[in-house]
């Protein structure tokens, strides 16, 4: 009897161990198929590697970002029509924010998606599986145009830097289609020229309206309201004609506060509303990508599945056809 | 040939519903307390009739014979029988006296004799059970519960109940008839039911009489103690975090009873010695709890009897933090974080026991109960440029029922017993209100904001009627059907709900069950976590919510051992549709949409087989409960539209308590657990997101909603018992050690940036507890 209870005794200490850690189960990487493919530009995806979650290596960045030796092949409406090259876009990162303009490591050098038009790509690289992607090229929802007012802000406290302290509420007006479910998204970008140069700058805004259902604020969950971009379904807005309303400050565009004595240089910028109507599989990614950052470590959460429409690999291939309109400061 | 049938069928009705013969009918009560016992058979030895106690302790015997030897019998009791002789109706009440400590008695009818009218999928917890087993701190009827075969206990320590394959929001914990929603203090390491309270405990898991319903997947129905008739007795009982005071009797004999029953914790008493210590951080947070239950019990007649009950449990966190702290501009700065969150469930009732004649036997029931939840954070700093920084951050949800029913047990003969009733429950949900104030004078933000969902009122109606038919001396059927209604907002949804189980004596001792029941559930608990915590919301069935639906068949049998063993097998079958969930990537706090556009409905499935071995008589008594099952769910906008397995799937689950009487003052026992690993969703690479947010420079894939298992969880549970006698009272001391040999059982699993790594709960924990009970 003593020595039963001996050896249960032990058995029971034994079974009492338990190992800390958990491997991960390596089942070999994919390809990642990154890729908004607008109207208004050449076809241009990224495509990358997928990397093990543990894997924090020096290169994993590099891995992460870019494959060189991908076959990319083109279908549209499931007929073959062209093959994207690769353009090595240094160590760069992928798009910084939901992006002014689009430019993948792999495009084609004069093929421009067509609204309403079905396109395939099928990628292949040496020892990783096929993947492949599809998306419908939504039709074009059309600026009507962009109706402003300005506001002076009263400063709580004087800004050091003397810029202006002028608000302007733009509305950017479109009539969303009846009888069909459309999604969109919204950015502004500037152009700065001076002294001979141009740049591109994303220009933050304001949004209080209802309708955006994702907002993509500068710095995230826990940063301001300073948006990047907006993304909404026509859930509210179905068959109407809508009026869209975004601020921004003029100071974000370098604007003084006071006037610029006669004889100083003269600055142009170019401010772009870019209305996106896209495809259904990229609003859901965009949505899914927003929560995901949202409930990124937080423990009352369960993990975020981010959309994707890529069979044999990962990443989104989305699908927009694009409506712009500007307006032109000086100062 | 119509005009015969006719004739004929009138004749059918007529001896269905004025039977030959007289009846004997009455209350089953403890000879020592005057306590109703529930469940309990009474025989009529010479016809042979067999019937049982109510929840009222109520029992109704129908005999043509002129001499009857009615025998009463119940486990821990001495049968009683008692010989009358009348051609008239009689009103017996039965006194049954409590069998001494650890004598072996043979019985001629045990709990088991008569199995073939036990409904599948229903177990009867003896409170005895609980005391025995060894416990966490104490007693807990919760984790009696999930000892139980086909039952999962989600977490470890945690208060939810999973039962076959169902959510832990559906499940109907009813006290005296009236539902709680939340059943947790200390975030579930305590029940709120008082085990001291407490008299009957039924657990229903499958083939549901048509009287319960609400809920998709179990009814947990608690009845609480009326108090002793006789004399005056209490109980005081100390363990090392809580202790309880109940004190019963008489307030006119034999009349009117009382009962009052409290517990608090007391952990704060002691917190600032381990804080000193080191044994506890500073910022360990203040927690209270406390429970208080109330009945008072009034016999007008032989026929009328009233019951008024109260119960009111709370849980309250405080924690006040103030530091001094120094931003980057080196200024110095005092501030306070002041955390606050509690919640309450309050419950008050009325009933009322009537007979109508002999055989109708009625109760009605005027009820209303509560359960509400706050939090709130404020912070406020002062630092030294003056510019100072408060936030108050606040959330609270709230429900309230007003009941009103009314339950009908009319004894038509010894082989046909109807149950019937209707009733209404008032419902409000207040499904959360959020209040945000900012103001921080150095980054100009000024913020006092509410999110305030609407109020939603609801009536939630209902009618049944079931029957209990035994055709011959082998089959027992019991057909049931309930209708049920839920009103709100002008929009009505109605259902119906069929029942029907039936039990074969195949053999003497060999009873084979089978049986179908649908329940309507139309308020959907949305949890996070599962695990029962405060901050799970109810929400009612609307705007575009629809009622959670169950279809659950069962089949089985159990085997009566010499009267001494049952052995139980069940195997099972569960769909449910409309079950609700968080929308991927949805939650309760950091997601302010309306509840209705954060929420999914989908499909849920779950079968198993359950094997139960159960002794409950004699020196050594336990159970063994093993179950093998699966269960899953299917969302549309969730996994990709794939069925991924349910959150507290456990393929293997095997419980063994076991008790031993070794002499009248010693007993030991021993609980012993093993389970699969629960499910848990891991991600396995990282991939480049087409867009940078914020920080995100990466997405992690997760392959499927709950891809990876945990490691199997069990642990060993071990107490001894040491009771003694003498002038104070009945007094015992219990020491029981939890997790005994200290098993580190994986409950979550973490990515650390370079592994998984496991995160576990509950070591090696012993507790004592000292009870008196005196008269």
């Amino acid at each position: 009897m003593k020595k039963s209870l001996i050896i249960i005794s032990f058995l029971f200490l034994i079974t009492a161990c338990v190992k800390d850690t958990l491997n991960i189960t390596d089942s070999g990487r994919r390809i990642t198929i990154n890729g908004l493919i607008t109207s208004d530009s050449c076809f241009s995806v990224k495509i990358s590697k997928s990397a093990l979650l543990n894997d924090i290596s020096e290169s994993t960045n590099n891995t992460l970002y870019s494959i060189d030796n991908a076959k990319v092949l083109v279908y549209m409406n499931d007929n073959y029509v062209d093959s994207l090259s690769y353009i090595f876009l240094g160590s760069g990162s992928p798009f910084e924010g939901p992006y002014i303009s689009r430019m993948g490591n792999y495009s084609s050098g004069n093929m421009i998606p067509i609204p309403g038009n079905k396109y395939k790509i099928v990628v292949k690289a040496p020892g990783l599986p096929d993947a492949t992607a599809a998306v419908t090229i939504p039709n074009l929802v059309k600026i009507e145009r962009v109706d402003t007012f300005r506001t002076i802000v009263p400063l709580q406290y004087p800004d050091p830097y003397i810029t202006t302290n002028v608000q302007l509420t733009c509305n950017v007006i479109f009539t969303d289609p009846g009888n069909e479910i459309n999604y969109y998204m919204l950015n502004i970008y500037y152009v700065h020229e001076a002294w001979g140069y141009r740049h591109c700058f994303i220009l933050n805004f304001f949004c209080n309206d209802p309708i955006p259902e994702e907002k993509f604020a500068r710095w995230g969950t826990f940063g301001n309201d300073e948006l990047q971009a907006v993304a909404f379904s026509d859930k509210i807005i179905s068959g109407k004609k809508c009026s869209f309303p975004v601020t921004i400050e003029l100071r974000d565009l370098g604007f003084p506060f006071y006037p610029v004595p006669d004889g100083t240089d003269t600055h142009k910028k170019n401010v772009y509303f870019r209305l996106y109507s896209i495809s259904e599989e990229y609003y859901k990614y965009l949505q899914t990508l927003n929560k995901y950052e949202k409930n990124y470590n937080n423990p009352l959460s369960d993990p975020v599945l981010v959309n994707s429409n890529v069979n044999g690999g990962y990443g989104i291939l989305g699908g927009a056809a694009v409506s712009s309109d500007s307006l032109v400061f000086t100062y | 040939m119509l005009k015969f049938k006719i004739l004929l069928f009138l004749l059918v009705l007529c001896k269905i519903a004025f039977p030959q013969g007289h009846t004997i009918s009455g209350y089953v009560e403890d000879s020592n307390t005057g306590e109703r016992i529930i469940g309990a058979f009474v025989i009529d030895s010479l016809s042979n009739s067999v019937a049982q106690t109510n929840n009222f302790g109520f029992y109704n015997l129908r005999t043509s014979n002129r001499q009857a030897f009615v025998k009463a019998t119940y486990v821990g009791f001495k049968s009683a029988t008692i010989h009358i002789s009348s051609v008239n109706d009689t009103i017996l009440n039965i006194k049954m006296e409590p069998l001494v400590e650890l004598k072996e008695v043979v019985v001629s009818y045990s709990r088991y004799t008569h199995n073939e009218n036990v409904h599948l999928g229903m177990i009867t917890i003896p409170i005895k059970q609980l005391t025995q087993m060894p416990a966490l701190g104490e007693a807990d009827l919760i984790k009696s519960i999930q000892n139980q075969a086909g039952i999962k206990g989600g977490i470890e320590g945690s208060a939810g109940i999973f039962v076959r394959g169902g959510g832990s929001g559906e499940n109907l914990f009813m006290l005296d008839d009236v539902p709680v929603y939340n059943v947790s203090h200390l975030y579930g390491f305590f029940s709120a039911f008082n085990s001291h309270a407490i008299k009957d405990i039924k657990l229903l898991k499958g083939c549901f009489p048509a009287q319960y319903g609400g809920r998709a997947s179990s009814v947990i129905d608690v009845r609480s103690r009326d108090g002793n008739n006789k004399s005056l007795q209490g109980e005081i009982s100390i363990g090392i975090i809580s202790a309880n005071v109940s004190l019963d009797g008489p307030v006119i004999n034999d009349k009117s009873t009382f009962m009052i029953s409290g517990r608090t914790s007391y952990f704060n008493l002691y917190s600032g010695v381990l804080k000193n210590l080191d044994l506890l951080k500073d910022d360990f947070p203040k927690y209270n709890f406390y429970d208080f239950n109330a009945r008072l019990t009034h016999t007008f007649s032989q026929k009328d009897k009233i019951f008024l009950s109260f119960y009111n449990g709370k849980d309250h966190i405080n924690s006040l933090n103030s530091d001094n702290a120094s931003e980057e501009n080196s200024y110095v700065m005092a501030e306070n974080i002041h955390e606050n969150s509690g919640w309450d469930n309050l419950i008050g009732s009325l009933r009322w026991n009537h007979m109508f004649g002999s055989r109708l036997f009625a109760n009605t029931t005027l009820a209303y109960s509560s359960y509400n939840y706050f939090t709130q954070d404020t912070y406020h700093s002062f630092p030294s440029d003056s510019l100072t920084k408060d936030y108050n951050a606040s959330y609270k949800s709230d429900i309230s029922d007003y009941i009103v029913k009314t339950d009908f047990d009319l004894t038509i003969n010894n082989n046909h017993r109807l149950i019937f009733g209707f009733g209404n429950t008032f419902h409000t949900f207040n499904p959360g209100s959020n209040y945000y104030y900012a103001n921080d004078q150095k980054l100009e933000v000024k913020i006092d904001t509410s999110y305030i969902n609407s109020r939603l009122l609801a009536n939630e109606a209902f009618i049944y009627i079931g029957d209990e038919i035994k055709l011959g001396h082998k089959l027992v059927i019991n057909p049931g059907f309930r209708l049920s209604a839920f009103l709100s907002a002008g929009k009505t949804i109605i259902n119906p709900e069929p029942r029907f189980s039936a039990n074969f004596i195949l053999l003497p001792h060999l009873v084979i069950k089978a049986g179908y029941s649908r329940m309507i559930q139309y308020m959907h608990l949305l949890s996070r976590s599962g695990l029962n915590m405060p901050t799970d919301i109810w929400i009612p069935a609307l705007k575009g919510i629809d009622p959670l639906k169950s279809d659950q068949i069962n089949a089985g049998f159990s085997y009566n051992w010499s009267d001494k063993i049952l052995i139980s097998v069940e195997a099972y079958r569960k769909l449910l549709y409309n079950t609700t969930d968080y929308k991927n990537g949805s939650s309760l706090l950091t997601d302010l949409s309306p509840w209705y556009e954060k929420t999914t409905q989908g499909r849920g499935h779950a079968k198993g087989i359950e094997l139960s071995v159960e002794k409950q008589e004699g020196r050594l008594t336990g159970s063994i409960n093993y179950t093998l099952s699966g269960s899953d769910r299917t969302f549309e906008d969730l996994n990709n539209g794939l069925v991924f397995p349910f959150k507290y799937d456990r393929l293997h689950d095997l419980n063994i308590s076991v008790n031993y009487q070794i002499t009248g003052k010693w007993d030991v026992s021993a609980f012993w657990m093993y389970g699969t690993g629960y499910p848990v969703t891991l991600a396995n690479e990282k991939y480049a997101p087409d867009i940078y947010i914020a920080y995100i420079r990466y997405i992690q894939n997760y392959p499927s909603i709950n891809n990876c298992v945990l490691p199997a969880y069990h642990r060993l549970d071990l107490g001894i018992h040491y009771k003694i006698n003498n002038n104070l009272g009945d007094q015992t001391l219990s020491l029981d050690v939890f997790n005994a040999y200290n098993r580190k059982n994986p409950v979550n699993v973490y990515y650390n940036g370079e592994r998984f790594v496991y995160s576990n709960l509950l070591p090696i924990i012993p507790s004592i507890t000292y009870t008196l009970n005196f008269k």
